[in-house]
C-alpha cells in the first residue's frame, strides 16, 4: 500500500523551501512530483520514517498556481487545472485523494484580486469537474481549504462554493483543534479523501472504488445506525460490510462481527436465526438460544440478502431498525416466552445481549445494522412486485445513511480488473505451492492482460477470483502466463455472439443488407438530443456506437471493395488500409492487425455478410495471425 | 463607519500582504524546533538557503520591515475616503466644494478612526521586530550558538512579529466611510 498522493496548491508552500519544508514535516508529508512511481515513493516514504521515526501521513505535490513571466508572478488558473488534470487520473492510474487549497495567492505585483484567487479556483475546479452522482454545486474533487484566513472570515465561502471542508494553517488562540496537524490531515484524508483499503483485502484503485470506501468509512462513523449496500452478485458487498466493520472498530465499536444471509429455503426459522427463542418456542427449541442479532452485540451485524427476508422478520426488522436516538439501544423480542422456573437459569445464560427487561423480557443490545442485496431494492415497484417493505427499506437504507451505497460492478471500475487478478493470481499460486517470479508475482503477457481487461466480467469480482484460482493451477509450474492459461470465459452479454465461422473467399458481391444498416445508422444518428445528464448519456450510448460501428463497417467495406478490384483479392488489404490510414500501415501484417482491431469495434452487431470484402479481409487477417506473421513478403512490403 | 472591503485600497491590500504573507506564514507558523533543525541538518539545505534569502541583513524580512514601516507613514491618506472623492459623481463637483467635503470627510475619518494614533505603536512595533530580527540573524551566523539560544532568539522574533501583527491588524481592511 503506497501512500496517498495529494495536491496542495499554495503559492508560499511551492515557492518557498523552508516553509515547504516546514510544513511538510509539521504534516509528515513525503514531498514528490506527479511523475513519481509508486517503488520510487515507497522509498521515500521508508526514508521519511527512518529520519524521523513517524510513519508519513501522505505523499504531496505542491503547485504554486502561478507562473512566473520575467520580473511578474501572474496568478494562473490554467497552471491549477494542469496540475489537477496530471493527477485525475495519472498515467500511472492513481487519483488524488486529496487537494488542498489556500485562498490568498500573492501575484507581482501584488493585485486586488489576490485575496480572492483560491476561491476562484474552487470554482473551476467545481465547473471542470463536477460530481455526476451528487446535485449541482459539488465536485468529484475532494477540495478541502487551507487557509490563513480565520475559519470565521472564510467558512462560508468554502461550503458556499463546494469545498469538502476548512482548516487552518496556522493556530487561532482556543482553536487549535481547526489548525492542520499530521493527527487532521489523517482525518481529513479518512473523511473526504478517495484513499484504498490500507489492510489490501479490498483491491481497487479506481476513483469508483475509492468513492464508495469514502462513504463506507462515513457510514462507519455514524456509530449504531443503519445503511444498505447495493450492488451485483459476486461484486463483493461482503467484503465491503467488513470493511465498514473494521473502519466501525476504529470508532470505539466492538470487535464482533456477525453475518446472516437471508435464503428463501429458511423463511421458516429466520426469525428465530436472527432474534433468537426461548425453550419452547417451536419443536426444535430444547433450550433457549440467543440470535444473530446477540451475538453482534457492540459490533456489527450483516444481513446480506436482505430482499430475501420473510414478511415477519420484516416486521421485526422494522423495530429492531429503530436504536434509540441517545443510547443507540435497540430491543431484542426473542420467539416465544421467558420460560417458566426450571429453564431460567439456561435462559440466562443464553442472553449474549445486555441487561434483559425483566417485565417485558425484551434484551438491548448494541449493534451497527448493515443490510445489503443484488436485487433492485431501492427501485418501489420492485419493492410492491416482491413484497419488500417500503418503510423497512427507508428505515435500513436512508434513515440513518442518507441513501444505500452502491458497490460499482467489475465492469465500472475496469482499472482494478489486473489489480485485482494480480491479488487473486498470486494467493492462489501460494495456497497450491506454484512458482512466482522473483518480485514474488507472476508475469503476465500482454494478450492475456488485453483479454482480461476486455472482458465484461458480467459475475463480476467472484468470476475474477475463478479465473485466477483456474488460471493459478493452469500455470502452476510457470512464473510466466499466457493466454492459453484462461479458461474459456462464458459468452460476454455485452459483446456479440461469436461470430460465425468465415466463409470461403467469395467475390460476389455482398446482399443488400448494407442499405438498411446504413439508413437506421443514419436514423440513429439524426434523432440523437443533446443530453441533459450521465444517466441519458449513458442510455443514448449503445445506439450511438451501433450506429458509428455500422458506419466504419461500411467505409471499410466500401475501400476493401474498390481495392479489391483494382488489385485482385489476394492483394488489396494493404492499399486499401493505406488509403484509410495514410503512411503509419507499412504492411500487410500491421493492417491485418488493424483490421482486427477494427473488426472489435463493429463485430459487436455487425459479423461482416458472408462473402462481402470485410469477410474475406478478415479470413486473411486470421490466416495471418495463425501462420505467425506480423508481416509477410509476398505483397511487396516496404 | 464602514469599510469598504470591496474597493480597491493599496493600503489594505500591503496590510493584508505584511500580515498574511509575511509575518503569519513566514514567521509565526515556523515552529522554531524546525528553525533549530534547518541549521543543523544538511538534509534541509535548500530550506536554509531560502531561509537565509529572508532573514539575513538586506533580506526579504528587511524589505518587509521597510513596507511595514511606509504604510505606517502613508496609513492615515491609504484609508482614507477623500480617494474616493476623486473619481464617480463627486470628481465633478466645483474645485472648492470638492475640496472642502473632502477636508470636513477626512476630518470626520480622523475622528472616528484615531488611525493616526497607531503610526507611533505602529512604528515601535516595527523597530522592535528589526531589533529582534538582527539578534536572530546574527545568532543564526553565530556558529558558535547552541540551539537552545537559536530557539529563544527565534521565539523572541515570533514574539515580536505577533506584537507587530496585532498592530497591522487594528489597522482597517479597506477604505473607511465614516
Amino acid at each position: 500500500m503506497t501512500l496517498p498522493r495529494i495536491l496542495i496548491i499554495d503559492d508560499q508552500f511551492a515557492n518557498e523551501a523552508d516553509i515547504r519544508t516546514a510544513r511538510r514535516v509539521e504534516y509528515g508529508l513525503v514531498e514528490i512530483d506527479a511523475g513519481t512511481s509508486d517503488e520510487e515513493l515507497k522509498r521515500r516514504a521508508q526514508e521519511a520514517k527512518d529520519d524521523t521515526g513517524e510513519e508519513p501521513t501522505a505523499a504531496a505535490v505542491f503547485c504554486s498556481g502561478q507562473v512566473r513571466r520575467g520580473g511578474t508572478v501572474e496568478n494562473s488558473v490554467q497552471e491549477v487545472l494542469n496540475a489537477v488534470r496530471s493527477g485525475w487520473p495519472s498515467p500511472a492510474g492513481w487519483s488524488w485523494a486529496l487537494i488542498l487549497l489556500d485562498v490568498h495567492f500573492v501575484s507581482t505585483p501584488a493585485r486586488d484580486d489576490d485575496t480572492r484567487f483560491g476561491w476562484r479556483l474552487l470554482g473551476e475546479l467545481m465547473r471542470t469537474w463536477p460530481d455526476p452522482d451528487a446535485l449541482p454545486g459539488n465536485s468529484e474533487l475532494p477540495i478541502v481549504m487551507l487557509t490563513t484566513l480565520s475559519r470565521s472570515a472564510g467558512e462560508l465561502d468554502a461550503s458556499k462554493r463546494g469545498a469538502r471542508a476548512y482548516v487552518e494553517k496556522n493556530e487561532e488562540k482556543g482553536k487549535e483543534k481547526d489548525k492542520l496537524t499530521r493527527d487532521r490531515l489523517r482525518e481529513l484524508l479518512g473523511e473526504h479523501g478517495l484513499i484504498g483499503d490500507p489492510s489490501g483485502k479490498l483491491v481497487g484503485g479506481s476513483r469508483a472504488m475509492l468513492k464508495v470506501l469514502r462513504e463506507a468509512r462515513q457510514v462507519a462513523r455514524m456509530g449504531a445506525g443503519n445503511a444498505m449496500i447495493l450492488g451485483p452478485q459476486g461484486a463483493g458487498k461482503s467484503a465491503l460490510a467488513e470493511y465498514i466493520h473494521r473502519q466501525s472498530m476504529q470508532n470505539g465499536r466492538g470487535p464482533a462481527f456477525v453475518e446472516y444471509a437471508s435464503s428463501p429455503a429458511v423463511k421458516q426459522l429466520e426469525y428465530g436465526h436472527l432474534f433468537g427463542y426461548w425453550f419452547g418456542a417451536h419443536d426444535m427449541a430444547k433450550e433457549s438460544a440467543c440470535g444473530k442479532a446477540e451475538l453482534a452485540h457492540k459490533g456489527t451485524l450483516f444481513l446480506d440478502e436482505v430482499h430475501y427476508l420473510a414478511s415477519d422478520t420484516q416486521q421485526a426488522l422494522l423495530l429492531f431498525g429503530r436504536p434509540d436516538k441517545e443510547t443507540g439501544t435497540r430491543w431484542i423480542r426473542r420467539l416465544g416466552n421467558f420460560p417458566a422456573a426450571a429453564n431460567v437459569g439456561q435462559a440466562y445464560k443464553s442472553i449474549r445481549g445486555g441487561k434483559i427487561d425483566s417485565n417485558t423480557s425484551l434484551i438491548p443490545v448494541d449493534v451497527l445494522l448493515l443490510t445489503a442485496s443484488n436485487q433492485p431494492i431501492d427501485d418501489p415497484e420492485w419493492r410492491a412486485e416482491h413484497g419488500f417493505d417500503d418503510s423497512l427499506y427507508q428505515r435500513l437504507a436512508t434513515e440513518y445513511a442518507g441513501r444505500p451505497l452502491r458497490y460499482p460492478s467489475l465492469s465500472r471500475r475496469k482499472e482494478d480488473i489486473l489489480l485485482l487478478f494480480d491479488d487473486f493470481l498470486i494467493k492462489e499460486t501460494r495456497k497450491i505451492g506454484g512458482r512466482l517470479n522473483e518480485e514474488g508475482s507472476k508475469t503476465l503477457d500482454a494478450e492475456l492482460v488485453e483479454r482480461l481487461r476486455d472482458y465484461s466480467w458480467p459475475a463480476n469480482v467472484a468470476q475474477l477470483q475463478g479465473v485466477a484460482a483456474e488460471v493459478a493451477r493452469n500455470a502452476k509450474d510457470f512464473p510466466d502466463v499466457f493466454a492459453r492459461h484462461l479458461p474459456p470465459l462464458p459468452h460476454d452479454p455485452t459483446r456479440p455472439a461469436p461470430p460465425k465461422p468465415d466463409p470461403a473467399p467469395d467475390v460476389t458481391p455482398p446482399p443488400a443488407t448494407t442499405a438498411h444498416g446504413l439508413a437506421e445508422a443514419e436514423r440513429v444518428l439524426r434523432s440523437v438530443q443533446v443530453p441533459h445528464s450521465l444517466d441519458e448519456l449513458r442510455g443514448q450510448l449503445p445506439a450511438l456506437e451501433k450506429a458509428y460501428s455500422c458506419l466504419i463497417k461500411e467505409v471499410l467495406e466500401v475501400t476493401l471493395k474498390q481495392m479489391m478490384s483494382s488489385h485482385g483479392p489476394e492483394r488489396f488489404c494493404l492499399p486499401a488500409f493505406k488509403c484509410l490510414c495514410g503512411s503509419e500501415i507499412k504492411n500487410t501484417g500491421q493492417a491485418y492487425s488493424k483490421l482486427l482491431r477494427l473488426y472489435k469495434l463493429f463485430g459487436k452487431d455487425y459479423p461482416p455478410t458472408p462473402g462481402s470484402a470485410l469477410a474475406i479481409a478478415l479470413t486473411k487477417a486470421r490466416e495471418n495471425r495463425t501462420a505467425g506473421g506480423g508481416s509477410d513478403g509476398d505483397e511487396n512490403d516496404e | 463607519m464602514l469599510i469598504l472591503k470591496g474597493i480597491p485600497c493599496s493600503a489594505a491590500r500591503q496590510r493584508g500582504i505584511l500580515r498574511h504573507s509575511w509575518l503569519k506564514n513566514q514567521i509565526l507558523g515556523i515552529d522554531a524546533g524546525f528553525v533549530v533543525q534547518m541549521r543543523g541538518r544538511p538534509s534541509l539545505r535548500e530550506a536554509r538557503e531560502s531561509f537565509e534569502r529572508k532573514i539575513l541583513p538586506g533580506g526579504e524580512f528587511d524589505l518587509r520591515l521597510g513596507e511595514a514601516r511606509q504604510l505606517a507613514r502613508d496609513m492615515v491618506d491609504g484609508f482614507s475616503p477623500t480617494q474616493l472623492a476623486n473619481s464617480g459623481p463627486l470628481a465633478d463637483l466645483p474645485a472648492e466644494v470638492l475640496a472642502a467635503v473632502k477636508s470636513a470627510v477626512h476630518r470626520e475619518y480622523l475622528s472616528e478612526t484615531g488611525i493616526e494614533q497607531r503610526e507611533g505603536p505602529l512604528n515601535a512595533a516595527c523597530d522592535l521586530l528589526a531589533d529582534a530580527l538582527r539578534e536572530f540573524s546574527d545568532v543564526w551566523v553565530g556558529r558558535t550558538s547552541g540551539p537552545n539560544m537559536l530557539r529563544k532568539s527565534f521565539e523572541q522574533l515570533q514574539l515580536r512579529a505577533r506584537a507587530l501583527h496585532e498592530q497591522l491588524e487594528q489597522l482597517p481592511e479597506g477604505i473607511v466611510l465614516p
